[in-house]
């Protein structure tokens, strides 16, 4: 792992973190990992919920909750054991040698204090600035991570930041202490993809000009492999595998990691055809506008209204899957809400099936219901606590009439089976259940009624890799026996890849390609679009057994005759319009 | 910031507005000729005429009131009946007994509570933790009015230590007037100190578990930097509107303490008004203590932005 | 088959002794009220002269009072009224409270702002000034008491319902009835209101505790239940008159007051410790 005569800089040796309740042990959160990491080096630890690999990164820092610590093992920084330091020592770690990032930059900083603040507590310890020093030092590094205005930033407060924008900063502030290890715990979860690649590129980038080795840790086996020299595989507290992420790729030893490696979206796994089943149109769209305006304040201007989605207009074909891809912001969850009637439109048309949903009296709006169901993100929030499993299923068949309660549960408790879970689950509550599960039974309410339209709203971004998968093939399985069409909305190009015919890409509310599966992943044509590409590593599997690292790259393409490629930062106005470039593929310009 | 003040301040009408007519039809539930009601049990043919003229009793009642109301904001609360003196008169040296009771126990509550309920949390689920919320507990499960009663008993009359009758303003005699304070102020605060305790308690437990907690940590503060600049003042703003509440809670309660220790206050006079029907006096004191909880909780609200960087940045 | 898992409850116990000494004494509260009604070991209402202000003994276990009559049967009298009185209110103010709330919170537009509107204008009125209020105009009775709080009450419940309310809308599983076609009334009480339910059971405990709180006071200031109905907050006013001679007057229904406070305290909190969310249920 290391070269013998060059002495890690973070050593971890059979490390156990126990959690106890009440003063007895209770369970080991991890079990006896070692791993080593050199200086000037970046490891991994990756793992699903449950790994482990987070309580490693706060075990180093002593930053347990109170309820864990460390049983057995050792953590040595530079030779000097981290265990059991006195609070003097522990501090001067903290930061001045060892930095930390953590998951949620919005959570990270204190919303009541100003950034230039925060940020010049570090430096004042660790390095015994001045105030002005300091500030000099905070600003160079602001202007350093892409804030354009460093000034004005250091005197703002968090609320008045972007994640993205918000995490560079606190790379900043970590950084520019200038520790020798960064321990990096899910730096980029929390946003989006284009954010995501800008901040770990800018984290490798400073790490490296300063010198100092990174610790990262991810769920995201695809996006570490793009930065890590070692991946340290974990699973349930264990070490399972170790290596280069393409040894780790390529060859992966252990079952688990096969299993991981291979749940990871791509494109053959289902062999889903990617022509675009022709014909009927099930769903038509108009030149549809949603627009939110905020409530008024008295002695206010009126706030602009919000233009969540401006001027969409497309079919959704029936049989298909029409991904919808964007980041947060785009429009794509409006759209999927305005579809199932959960919003009202400012304006456009929707015709389901031929006929105007806005024109929809009490009784067409109910055969409208029976028609259309919707699976949502999060699977703790989507299944009422107080009701048992086969209640929840069998509510779906409550407005489908003539079916008496004992028929309602045979079919619940036949839904449950065909999304694979066992038949006593019946009388379960959602509690008892994992956030895989609790999806696999959103899937059975919104199938049982037999429904003709389905919205999967980002159904799987909550869920581990493994999960995601077994969810998709779930899903993919049933469309092919009960024949629905789906919208499926997500924000990962990545996962959308094996089940989608058609890809619609929207940024800031407008729809800025749109093209069968092929064409959007093969022959992208939009910025914006490659811009998405880059930034979402895929797996593509080898003839020769295992995978490899797809990091997308796309010449700049001429926007068709007479046409700019349409740019949503720079102008708003209304003259953008859809280009159909070839057969089924339109892409966004103005004149 | 401005305008987020003048919004405010504008949003509170509504809320004054129905509060007064409130009990401006509170009188007029009381059976029989309103008139007479507001005069008492004087047989006065031509008093009750005047009253019935001003009134306007012919006119709508929403006309009547008003010109009740125009009248209140001119300072003319009516007549007391028991008393034959203007009610706003009564209300005034009543006011500033209450006040001299209420605000020290608010102050000493919160002076007591705040300290109390960080440590608590800090220490959680330490001894320390436990304790401090036993004895919290203890103290908001005692009725102001016993307490006040034991007091009484054990340190004025069976230790002299302090008068068990009777008032003197600080404002004449300051030491004689505290003296005669410390009793009913004690009473009520430490009452209302287990209450807050509590809440400053759970809410600093709240923030303690926040992530900025954690990273502040990591940067390698210490125990104490990390309590005082970070969690604390986040803490505060839930206790700041808590405070609000607070002096709700004690309005009430001084009614009772007032009593017990013969306080010449706005309770007292509220009490002796129902008992002797004196009604204009009645709502008077209710008009008087309404409008001052809501002033009060309006000033915490348009002191937010003195915590909150987010309210401050609202457009 | 898996019901709510009694782990839970074994967990909630486990917690403190707190939870078992609060149920321990609302249970003999709530015993010596029904006691009260049936049968006391004197009687509580009549006078008896020449037995004045004699100290606890064998026979009058916590003495007589000014009238002779044996404390031990007041306080169990009194018990009747502030249970009463204390459950009357707490059903009434929750029952009312959580149907406005939970319709305003749920429903929005014009009826929540109404509803918020009047409720801002009630809670201007710190409660026990409230109730006095009610109390002048309709004097006189039980009734009147309990009115009186349930009114000055209420408001606060509307309020803590409506902001559960507005939490438990915005969950995925009220959008999913929407979707399903549930109607709103349907979507309200099937998924919404079962969801308060723990929040509500706390409120109640909580009312139970401030009404008879109140309870005492408006009866120590002589405008609760009339007399000669024996109420603790009466007894404890009756019994300043009597300080140097008769201390023990003062002591007996003060503490009982407090020991009952500080039983539904203690199980209020266990109760909010059983329902917090934390425990993965709403």
């Amino acid at each position: 792992m290391s070269a013998p005569d060059i002495a890690p800089l973070l050593d971890v040796e059979r490390l156990v973190v126990t959690i106890s309740r009440h003063g007895k042990a209770v369970h080991n959160v991890v079990e006896a990992v070692s791993f080593t990491v050199p200086a000037g080096g970046v490891l991994a630890l990756v793992g699903e919920s449950g790994s482990g690999k987070t309580m490693i990164g706060r075990s180093i820092l002593s930053l347990l909750p109170a309820a864990a610590s460390v049983t057995a093992g050792s953590i040595k920084l530079s030779g000097q054991s981290l265990i059991g330091l006195p609070p003097a020592r522990l501090r001067k770690i903290r930061g001045g040698e060892v930095g930390m990032v953590f998951q949620e930059p919005m959570v990270s900083l204190n919303p009541a204090l100003r950034i230039g603040v925060q940020m010049m507590e570090a430096l004042q310890l660790h390095r015994g600035m001045d105030d002005k020093a300091a500030r000099e030092s905070c600003l160079e590094m602001l202007s350093r991570v892409g804030i354009l205005d460093p000034r004005g930033s250091f005197a703002a407060y968090p609320i008045q930041f972007s994640g993205g924008m918000l995490q560079r900063i606190m790379l900043a502030s970590v950084l520019a202490a200038r520790p020798r290890l960064l321990i990096a715990d899910e730096p980029t979860t929390a946003l989006d993809a284009i954010s995501r690649k800008q901040v770990m590129d800018l984290m490798v980038e400073l790490t490296q000009e300063i010198g100092a080795a990174v610790l990262l840790i991810s769920h995201d086996l695809g996006m570490v492999s793009q930065y890590a020299h070692q991946v340290v595989m974990l699973r349930n507290g264990r070490l399972i595998e170790c290596g280069t992420p393409e040894a780790i790729l390529l060859n992966p030893k252990h079952d688990y990691t096969r299993a991981l490696v291979g749940a990871l979206p791509s494109r053959v796994s289902n062999g889903v055809s990617p022509a675009v089943p022709a014909g009927n149109s099930l769903v038509q769209i108009h030149d549809l506008r949603i627009e939110y305006r905020q409530r008024r304040r008295l002695f206010s201007k009126p706030p602009a209204a919000h233009q969540a989605v401006s001027g969409v207009s497309m079919d959704i074909y029936r049989g298909e899957t029409l991904a919808v891809v964007g980041e947060s912001g785009s429009g794509k969850t409006t759209i999927g809400r305005a579809l199932v009637r959960l919003l009202d439109t400012t304006a456009g048309r929707i015709l389901f099936d031929g006929e105007d949903c806005a024109s929809f009296n009490h009784e067409r709006l109910a055969a409208f219901r029976r028609r259309t169901q919707m699976v949502f993100q999060d699977p703790y929030s989507s299944l009422d606590p107080r009701m048992r499993l086969g209640d929840i299923v069998a509510e779906g068949l409550r407005m489908q009439g003539g079916l008496s309660r004992a028929e309602r549960r045979q079919r619940a408790a036949d839904m449950l089976t065909e999304v694979s879970l066992p038949g006593d689950y019946l009388e379960r509550f959602p509690h008892e259940l994992s956030g895989g599960q609790r999806q696999r039974v959103c899937i059975a309410r919104a199938i049982v009624g037999q429904p003709a339209f389905i919205v999967a709203d980002e159904p799987v971004s909550a869920l581990d890799v493994t999960v995601q998968h077994q969810v998709m093939t779930l899903l993919s399985r049933l469309q092919a026996k009960y024949g629905f069409t789906i919208l499926f909305i997500s924000h990962d190009l990545g996962i959308v890849e094996q089940i989608a015919n058609r890809v619609m890409v929207m940024h800031r509310g407008r729809v800025m390609e749109l093209g069968s599966r092929d064409d959007i992943y093969d022959r992208p044509c939009h910025p914006y679009t490659h811009r998405l590409l880059a930034a979402t590593p895929r797996m593509a599997r080898r003839a020769e057994g295992g995978y490899t690292l797809i990091t997308a790259d796309f010449w700049p393409v001429a926007p068709p005759g007479g046409c700019r490629w349409f740019d949503s930062s720079a102008n708003t106005d209304a003259h953008a319009r859809m280009v159909e470039i070839e057969n089924g593929h339109w892409v966004c310009c103005t004149p | 910031m401005a305008r987020y003040l003048a919004g405010r301040l504008l949003l509170t009408l509504p809320t004054l507005l129905l509060a007064t007519a409130l009990i401006f039809f509170m009188v007029r539930l009381v059976p029989g000729d309103p008139a007479q009601v507001l005069l008492g049990d004087i047989e006065n043919p031509a008093a009750l005429a005047r009253i019935r003229a001003s009134l306007g009793l012919d006119r709508p009642i929403w006309m009547q009131y008003v010109l009740w109301l125009g009248r209140v904001l001119q300072g003319d609360l009516g007549m007391s009946i028991v008393q034959q003196r203007p009610v706003a008169e009564l209300l005034w040296s009543a006011f500033g007994v209450t006040a001299s009771l209420v605000v020290p126990s608010v102050v000493l509550a919160v002076l007591l509570a705040v300290p109390a309920g960080s440590l608590a949390a800090w220490k959680h689920n330490q001894p320390a933790d436990a304790g401090i919320m036993a004895v919290a507990t203890l103290f908001l499960s005692i009725p102001s009015f016993w307490l006040g009663l034991l007091f009484l008993l054990v340190f004025g009359v069976k230790l002299d230590l302090f008068p068990v009758v009777g008032y003197v303003s600080p404002l004449e005699d300051l030491r004689e007037g505290l003296r005669y304070l410390v009793l009913p102020v004690l009473s009520l605060a430490l009452i209302e100190t287990g209450v807050l305790v509590r809440m400053v308690r759970s809410s600093t437990l709240d923030v303690l578990s926040l992530e900025y907690v954690t990273h502040a940590r990591a940067k390698g503060l210490s125990e104490w930097t990390v309590m005082w600049r970070h969690v604390l003042r986040n803490a505060m703003a839930p206790t700041w509107t808590l405070i609000g509440l607070t002096l709700g809670a004690l309005l009430g309660g001084a009614v009772v303490t007032e009593t017990v220790f013969t306080l010449p206050g706005l309770g007292r006079l509220m009490v002796e008004a129902i008992f002797a029907r004196d009604y204009p006096v009645l709502q008077g004191c209710m008009l008087l203590v309404t409008t001052t909880y809501v002033a009060v909780n309006l000033l915490i609200e348009l002191s937010y932005p003195l915590f909150d960087p987010g309210v401050r940045l609202e457009q | 088959m898996s019901s709510e898992p009694p782990q839970r409850t074994r967990q909630a116990m486990r917690r403190g002794p707190g939870a078992i000494i609060g149920v321990g004494i609302i249970g003999v509260v709530f015993l010596a009220a029904l006691v009260g009604i049936i049968h006391t070991p004197f009687d509580p209402i009549e006078i008896n002269a020449d037995n004045r202000l004699s100290a606890p003994s064998l026979q009058h276990w916590l003495g007589t009072d000014e009238w002779g009559r044996d404390i031990t049967s007041r306080l169990l009298a009194g018990a009747v009224v502030s249970v009463t009185i204390g459950l009357l209110t707490s059903l009434l103010a929750t029952a009312s409270g959580t149907l406005i709330g939970a319709a305003a919170g749920y429903l929005g537009g014009w009826l929540d702002r109404i509803v918020i509107a009047v409720m801002d204008a009630l809670l201007a009125f710190p409660s026990l000034i409230m109730a006095l209020g009610i109390v002048a105009v309709f004097s006189g009775s039980q009734w009147a008491v309990v009115a009186a709080l349930s009114f000055s009450y209420m408001p606060s419940v509307v309020r803590v319902v409506r902001a559960s309310v507005l939490t438990i809308r915005r969950k995925d599983f009220v959008d999913a009835s929407t979707v399903m076609g549930n109607s709103r009334g349907f979507t309200l009480g099937r998924h919404i209101l079962p969801n308060t339910v723990g929040m509500v059971i706390v409120l109640a405990t909580s009312l139970f505790g401030w009404a008879l709180l109140a309870e005492s006071a408006l009866s120590f200031l002589g405008l609760g239940v009339p007399p000669p109905a024996p109420s603790w907050g009466g007894m404890l006013a009756d019994s300043r008159n009597y300080f140097e001679e008769a201390p023990w007057l003062a002591l007996a229904p003060g503490l009982t007051i407090s020991l009952t406070l500080l039983g539904i305290n203690l199980l209020g909190d266990a109760l909010r410790d059983f329902f917090d969310p934390r425990n993965r249920n709403l």
